[in-house]
């Protein structure tokens, strides 16, 4: 600038130059690359979709692992917009972290239908936190971009750099395919040749083609057609594709060859902050000073870990990994997973009674031939047992007492982290009739059609402790406007009232007084009335022959209604068909229909394992939803007892 | 976005944690503190805030620095309410600086835990490339179930004009006293601002919103002593979400604050119009050819609906709406210049569009409005709230007809429904300055279908489904489905959302017949495959035709509503049933035909026999989008009604 004022013509000219050429890059930087229209070109209209709104054409990944290094990762991706803005195929949203993950050099390009091309502003470039229902402070952050006015035909595509540090670049996992079609999927990964690259992969494998040569390893899928939404489908996470890598040196510092390996890493920094001071000695003794045995000593300071100290995660730099030390977490009063897993060791230690924090992961699969501390999401304890086995703790979940683990978390991996673990484990599954629920009903039927009723409700174990989450804190009312709301759909103009909750530990009492004005139907001097008012919680669904993804129920447990009628005086029922019956692998259904001493009894008992059923059984699947919508629409024609006889 | 984000800020700083003064000091607790319990009635039973003290002080104005000072106290009382526990203080890097920050957790027996600014947790929430919004965060040590805990902070605010935060005064806890005091800059001693050629005194303006029975102002702007306002408010019950209403921010109790000019609403709304006024005769003042041309290409014969499409389909096909202006697409400083480069923002197409229509002599004005899902216009609010731009064009009788470019997909003279109802402002010379956009009439927005099954002696059912959506029923059903003018993609997933809405066993073979968004309509039809729907009652078949039909109306159950209830339009929603039976049936029994009218709709339902054949119809008609409170039992009834009709059986048996 001060060259333009002196008046130099020949730096007047150089500057001139200079502006020249940033122009020119600046033109050229605003056309996509060759690579996007070499994507579009080769992969577009190769994958049809019916009802996706976007198809993604390339999806290309090109990985870089080096000792001493960061792992690095250069992401391509094109999508075509099919309907609609394209949905969130068309947005980029990647987690980044001010510590361990960062982004660079973020480009797009809209390739619009009719021709033109625009180049992703910064403007429309947004980092937002990530917002969790519990408390949850972390830097990890959502990078979001998306173009706006996007239309069917658009062409969108991104390239950007990930780099990773710490164990974030030790394992990695990509999703081949959410639902939408994926024309070409492509990970290349180059690691130095005396390093150990694995992988393994969840509903992809007979779908990706691997190859391996002078240390660039890779993987590629093609041409994998739509997912469709399909009813009864299991999460996501069992739907996905995915693929899993890990590259690590094959010996030496940072090898982690097995879960051995992974325990002793593990215990490096989650036993350190176990270790019990005075404080945490004195607050363990006063805590168990009224208990006989040992078992009742576990029981209460694991209470009072649950209990008393409140959830909060702090995952800010290594508070991502490494738990506050315990004396922290109890004068605190909070703390995450692992914290309050590290301050129940601690109590528990001050007793001398050993145990050992355990790893599991409660969002993601676990996968048994990688092994990696990256795999695990939450932390829980685990106490030796006399046959050397263990017994696992979660003392995060405020609904389960000592000697239960919560439902999700039954049959999945766990690592301990114990020098002698050499392999991962599992985790007990709870039996279904842990999940008990249990409703019984004494039902008058009216003279003129209304139905007045007193309802119990018992949830036994797991769900008591669930139930008694779920009500704490809400006044009376609100749980007799819930109660409403559950049974509206079924039950027109219901109303509950005098709600009242008896909590007798492992099983929790509700019980309220139901009423519903018109309760039969009246149809041309009929009436008919459902012997069940109830229902179960899902009503039923058509599931299709061509089934492509497994069926799933839900989760596990059972289910009892139980309704004693008393008829209008001089009335009856004619029972045709006094039981009703339906079984898969995954599933049973059965309801029964008796009349005694004026007394009319309904009884249904549904059972799901929480398993799911592989999609060639759909046809037992269907079967099973026809009789559950059959059960759902029994009606019983009342009359005149002398009409019945 | 960015303004969203700085109002959401603004906002979320409301709803954080003050109390102005020198030094930050928390007060000491006292027995009735202890003594504090929720209400029996209250809906929330674990935690009641005793106090919330809130100051802005905008005295220190003059060296450009307002702050921003919030002071809480919590009863905590069960463990849901242990969650209060927790706080967040948001602000933006630069501008704002958090100065202080106590807290305090006091327990039963007297032991306290302390926490202050070194305590606090900082990390960044949201990040653009010239925004960054930072959090500070704290938990509070020692929480029990039965404890009191304080926190208190103040933050200093950079700012030449200060904008005091929202005053979010009901909390999804009871809260038992609540204050916000405002201490005002030195604008009442003689401060003024430019409005034309004129100078006028700013004053403090406030506007309360759904709170009148509990808010009241203590020290008033026209009190003695103007230097300081005070609101008290007392007892607010916790603010509890209902189906089918607005969003929190415009159903609970809260207060705008802001400096503007003492004149009247009317007045701001006056020169509001008469800004964007200059505006328009600054863009269009330069002779332009481009324009010219573009007036005389357009028709001058014709009806007025014509010509009105004729001057809106023009500035569409040529000129490409821009975001916002940036480096790559510069404000246009004139109509030649929009219409040379062929784009322009929403703004400046539809300045075009009103010169267009008053070329053709059509009494057009510009307008602005805003939907009602980003905002409920309040009048006695003298601060722009709108975010939408629109024509009017008045009428013979007296009202308007409006026409907004905004919406790519919707054709000339259709809007859509979060515009129906809610206030714009016209510019020009008008009788009324605000109106509003009227609602669409339920008969214009229908969605009709018809089942036509044969049933066979077991109960199995085939047969056709045929539906049509028109008016808002037809892009409702464009939203659901997103999509926008495929025909191939609509046919496929309408047919998965009608096996999903019908439980049907297949839906084979829908075929859209009619599908146009100018008018908007839809007409399909399918073949289905229903599976075996029939009930069986010893020698008796059961049906309930109406459950087949997949409509889905609302449900409600609550027995008392306090807010408003909102729905997405009116409308008339019909099912027709027609159903052949096998010839070793016959009809022993029908339903009733039932109808129930009332001042929010109807709802009708007839079973007519003909032959071996039944025929049902429902019908349920809802006369607004917008109903007060007071219209609950009768909405109930309404829907009530409709629900309990899906259960209405016909009774088979073996033809004698």
């Amino acid at each position: 600038m001060r060259a333009w004022r002196r008046g130099s013509p020949l730096i007047s000219l150089r500057n001139l130059v200079k502006l020249l050429a940033l122009l020119e890059i600046s033109t050229s930087a605003a056309a996509a690359p060759g690579w996007v229209h070499d994507a579009i070109a080769d992969c577009r209209g190769r994958v049809t979709a019916e009802d996706a709104e976007w198809a993604v054409l390339l999806d290309a990944h090109r990985c870089r692992v080096a000792a001493g290094e960061p792992y690095r990762e250069r992401v391509r991706r094109v999508v075509e917009v099919l309907r609609g803005e394209g949905g969130e195929g068309a947005t980029l949203v990647e987690s980044v972290s001010s510590n361990w993950r960062h982004m660079r050099n973020l480009k797009g390009w809209h390739l619009r239908p009719a021709g033109s091309e625009e180049r992703l502003d910064k403007d429309w470039i947004v980092e937002f936190a990530v917002d969790r229902e519990v408390p949850m402070y972390t830097d990890t952050r959502f990078l979001v971009a998306k173009f706006p006015a996007l239309e069917p035909g658009s062409i969108v595509a991104f390239e950007y750099q990930l780099e990773c540090s710490g164990w974030a670049a030790d394992y990695h996992w990509f999703t081949v395919q959410k639902r939408a079609p994926v024309a070409e999927f492509r990970v290349e990964l180059e690691a130095p040749a005396d390093w150990q690259v694995r992988s393994s992969t969840w509903r992809a494998a007979d779908r990706l083609y691997a190859a391996a040569d002078h240390g660039h390893h890779y993987w590629v899928a093609e041409n994998l057609p739509e997912q469709p939404l399909e009813p009864l489908a299991p999460p996501p996470r069992f739907i996905y594709r995915e693929l899993y890598l890990t590259a690590s040196p094959k010996s030496g510092h940072g090898a982690l060859s097995s879960w051995q390996d992974v325990a002793r890493l593990s215990a490096g920094f989650l036993d350190p902050p176990a270790a019990p001071n005075a404080t945490v000695a004195a607050q363990a003794r006063a805590l168990v000073a009224e208990c006989a045995t040992q078992a009742e000593q576990i029981e209460t300071l694991a209470h009072f870990v649950r209990d008393k100290i409140r959830y909060v995660a702090v995952e800010i730099g290594a508070g991502s990994y490494t738990p506050r030390p315990a004396a922290e977490t109890l004068r605190n009063g909070y703390g995450d997973c692992k914290d309050k897993t590290t301050l129940l060791r601690a109590l528990l230690s001050a007793l001398g009674i050993p145990s050992r924090a355990a790893l599991v992961s409660v969002t993601r699969h676990v996968v048994e031939t990688l092994p990696s501390p990256v795999q695990f999401d939450h932390c829980i304890l685990a106490l030796p047992d006399v046959q050397r086995d263990w017994v696992y703790y979660d003392p995060t979940s405020p609904a389960t007492d000592f000697g239960q683990l919560p439902a999700p978390l039954g049959g999945g991996r766990v690592l301990v982290i114990d020098r002698g673990e050499t392999a991962l484990r599992r985790l007990p599954e709870p039996p279904v009739d842990a999940l008990l629920r249990r409703l019984e009903a004494t039902a008058t039927l009216a003279a003129d059609g209304g139905l007045e009723a007193t309802v119990c409700v018992s949830s036994f174990c797991l769900l008591a402790g669930e139930q008694r989450c779920a009500v704490r804190g809400a006044a009376a009312s609100v749980r007799e406007q819930e109660w409403q709301s559950r049974l509206a759909p079924h039950l027109s103009a219901a109303r509950v009232t005098q709600y009242s909750l008896i909590d007798c530990g492992d099983l929790l009492l509700e019980s309220f007084h139901l009423s519903v004005p018109a309760y039969v139907r009246r149809s041309a001097g009929l009436t008919l009335f459902h012997p069940n008012p109830f229902y179960g919680a899902e009503p039923p669904v058509a599931i299709g022959s061509e089934r492509q993804q497994p069926i799933w129920f839900g989760p596990p447990g059972v289910e009892e209604i139980t309704v004693d009628w008393q008829l209008p005086q001089g009335t009856g029922v004619e029972i045709h068909h006094p039981r009703r019956s339906a079984v898969c692998a995954v599933a049973e259904l059965q309801a029964d229909l008796e009349e005694e001493q004026g007394v009319l009894r309904f009884h249904s008992r549904q059972t799901r394992t929480g398993r799911m059923l592989d999609a060639a059984e759909s046809s037992a699947a269907r079967q099973f939803e026809i009789e559950r919508k059959r059960l759902r629409g029994w009606s019983l024609l009342l009359a005149p007892r002398s009409d019945l006889e | 976005m960015k303004r969203t984000l700085v109002c959401l800020l603004l906002i979320s700083l409301a709803a954080a944690r003050a109390w102005a003064g020198g030094k930050l000091e928390l007060r000491p607790i006292d027995a009735d503190d202890w003594a504090v319990a929720a209400p029996a009635d209250c809906p929330v039973q674990d935690a009641v805030m005793i106090f919330e003290e809130v100051t802005n002080d905008d005295t220190q104005i003059h060296h450009d620095i307002q702050r921003y000072t919030l002071y809480r106290r919590i009863r905590i009382l069960g463990p849901e309410g242990v969650a209060q526990a927790e706080g967040t203080i948001p602000q933006l890097r630069k501008q704002q600086k958090l100065e202080a920050f106590v807290a305090r957790t006091t327990l039963r027996d007297g032991r306290e835990f302390k926490l202050d600014k070194g305590d606090l947790r900082k990390h960044e929430v949201v990040r653009s490339h010239d925004l960054t919004i930072e959090e500070q965060s704290f938990s509070l040590q020692g929480v029990t179930t039965d404890c009191i805990i304080d926190y208190a902070f103040r933050i200093r605010i950079k700012s030449s004009f200060p904008v005091p935060p929202p005053w979010e005064i009901q909390k999804e806890i009871p809260l038992l006293r609540n204050r916000y005091t405002w201490r005002l800059g030195p604008y009442l001693h003689g401060f003024t601002v430019a409005i034309g050629t004129k100078t006028r005194p700013l004053r403090p303006n406030y506007v309360l919103r759904n709170c009148a029975d509990w808010v009241r102002v203590e020290r008033h702007p026209d009190s003695g002593d103007p230097r300081e306002l005070l609101f008290t408010a007392t007892n607010l019950p916790p603010y509890v979400a209902e189906p089918f209403s607005f969003e929190k921010r415009m159903v609970s109790a809260n207060a705008f604050f802001y400096y503007g000019d003492d004149r009247s609403t009317h007045g701001f709304w006056d020169r509001q119009a008469e800004k964007s006024t200059r505006w328009i005769h600054a863009f269009f003042t330069r002779d332009s050819k481009r324009l010219d041309q573009v007036k005389a290409e357009l028709p001058r014969e014709g009806s007025r609906e014509e010509r009105v499409c004729a001057a809106y389909n023009w500035v569409r096909a040529h000129i490409r709406r821009v975001e916002q202006p940036k480096k790559a697409s510069k404000r246009n400083r004139s109509c030649e210049m929009m219409l040379q480069r062929g784009c322009g923002t929403t703004h400046e197409r539809q300045a075009l569009l009103w010169e267009l229509l008053r070329s053709l002599d059509l009494p057009a004005h510009l307008a602005f409005g805003l939907p009602r899902d980003q905002g409920v216009f309040v009048r006695d609010l003298k601060i722009w709230q709108f975010t939408t731009d629109l024509v009017a064009l008045e009428r013979d009788d007296g009202g308007f007809d409006f026409y907004s470019l905004e919406f790519d997909s919707y054709p000339c003279g259709q809007l859509p429904w979060t515009l129906e109802g809610t206030t714009a402002l016209l510019v020009g010379a008008v009788k009324q300055r605000l109106v509003t956009i009227p609602f669409s009439a339920p008969r214009a927005n229908t969605h009709r279908r018809t089942l036509s099954v044969a049933i066979d002696s077991e109960g199995h059912c085939r047969g056709h489904c045929s539906d049509r959506w028109s008016g808002q029923e037809y892009w409702a059903i464009r939203d659901t489905l997103g999509v926008t003018t495929d025909e191939e993609p609509l046919a496929a997933s309408l047919s998965n959302l009608l096996q999903r809405a019908l439980l049907a066993d297949a839906v084979d073979s829908l075929r859209i017949e009619k599908a146009s968004s100018d008018p908007p309509l839809l007409a399909t039809r399918a073949t289905l495959d229903l599976g075996n729907r029939g009930e069986e009652l010893g020698a008796r078949l059961l049906l309930r035709p109406l459950s087949w039909t997949g409509f889905r109306e609302p449900r409600l159950t609550a027995a008392h509503r306090v807010t408003p209830i909102v729905f997405d339009f009116a409308n008339v929603r019909t099912e027709i049933i027609q159903l052949q039976l096998p010839q070793n049936l016959e009809i022993e029994a029908l339903p009733a035909d039932t109808s129930v009218v009332n001042r929010v709709g109807s709802c009708q339902m007839i079973a007519r026999r003909v032959g071996n054949a039944v025929s049902l119809q429902r019908c349920l008609r809802l006369r607004r989008a917008f109903w007060p409170q007071s219209a609950y039992p009768d909405l109930q009834a309404l829907y009530s009604e409709f629900q309990r009709l899906s259960d209405a059986p016909i009774v088979l048996r073996e033809s004698s």
